[in-house]
């Protein structure tokens, strides 16, 4: 792990939806900031590979989707919609964040709500 | 080629410093990557994996040669970049706190300063002297003079 200060703390990113499990972010670089489970939650995947998807996984989902950007305004997210569980990708302030949640579609709507609420705060503290 | 490149045409085989190698077109690889995922992403993806092998390799190779100064490891390093047609390695350490090495390459195989191309020639020396001095290093301040057709970089703590 590094040791840039997180844009966001894993209390923060679980106090916003109650289905949370999972938090990891990573800076632009793929230098992994936080991968941390929601206390009491049992992981489906190892703290190793979720080390090693953090690095370079996200980042590079945002990057295929990027590739649209400049004649659809923009990535706001990525969602992957797994068998057990949802994940949601998306840049915040200069770091990368990957979010994995329980599947539920209401949870998920609550969480992008967030996600854009935070966004927005960020852009106005530029 | 000397013994520390055969390249093994009836086998079809290319081994570098004892390593198997496959030629391949860097520059459109490069270019292919930094056009799938842009140029920001593709030089991340491509220092992940220059880094990963620089690390490697080094280990490898100060395995190999227990006997071999810092300075024969980094001309042994060097070599291995003029063997694989990467271009003429140069590397010189440096006095200045701001940095650890210079690395100079002319005649580079790639030579774009973003993107895939930037991670693919300096990610590998970022690891490989990460693994040497023992400390995470990354690569910093790439540029290409086009008059000399030199393309250099410096090695410095992250």
């Amino acid at each position: 792990m590094v040791s840039e200060t997180p844009i966001v703390t894993a209390d923060e990113v679980f106090a916003a939806n109650n289905k949370i499990r999972w938090v990891g972010l990573a800076t632009a670089g793929g230098e992994v900031i936080l991968n941390q489970m929601r206390p009491n939650v049992k992981s489906l995947t190892s703290t190793e590979v979720d080390e090693e998807f953090i690095t370079l996984g996200p980042l590079t989902v945002l990057g295929v989707a990027e590739k649209y950007s400049e004649f659809l305004n923009g990535v706001e997210d990525v969602v992957a919609h797994y068998g057990l569980v949802i994940h949601v990708f998306s840049r915040l302030g200069s770091q990368i964040l990957d979010v994995s949640m329980e599947k539920d579609n209401e949870a998920l709507f609550q969480f992008i709500s967030w996600l854009n609420r935070k966004k927005a705060k960020l852009d106005g503290i530029k | 080629m000397n013994e520390d490149a055969v390249w093994d045409t009836e086998n079809g085989e290319l081994r570098i410093l004892g390593q198997r190698h496959t030629a391949i077109d860097a520059q459109t690889l490069c270019s292919h990557l930094d056009s799938l995922v842009g140029l920001q992403v593709a030089e991340v993806i491509m220092h992940n994996l220059e880094f990963r092998l620089g690390k490697l390799d080094a280990a490898r190779i100060r395995a190999e040669k227990p006997q071999a100064s810092l300075a024969e490891l980094i001309e042994t390093f060097a070599k291995s970049d003029r063997l694989s047609g990467v271009g003429i390695t140069k590397v010189t350490l440096s006095n200045n706190p701001q940095y650890l090495a210079r690395i100079e390459v002319t005649n580079p195989s790639v030579k774009a300063t973003t993107g895939a191309a930037k991670s693919f020639l300096f990610g590998w020396w970022a690891g490989a002297l990460t693994a040497l001095f023992d400390k995470e290093l990354d690569v910093k301040n790439v540029d290409y003079d086009e008059t000399r057709n030199l393309l250099q970089g410096q090695i410095a703590s992250r």
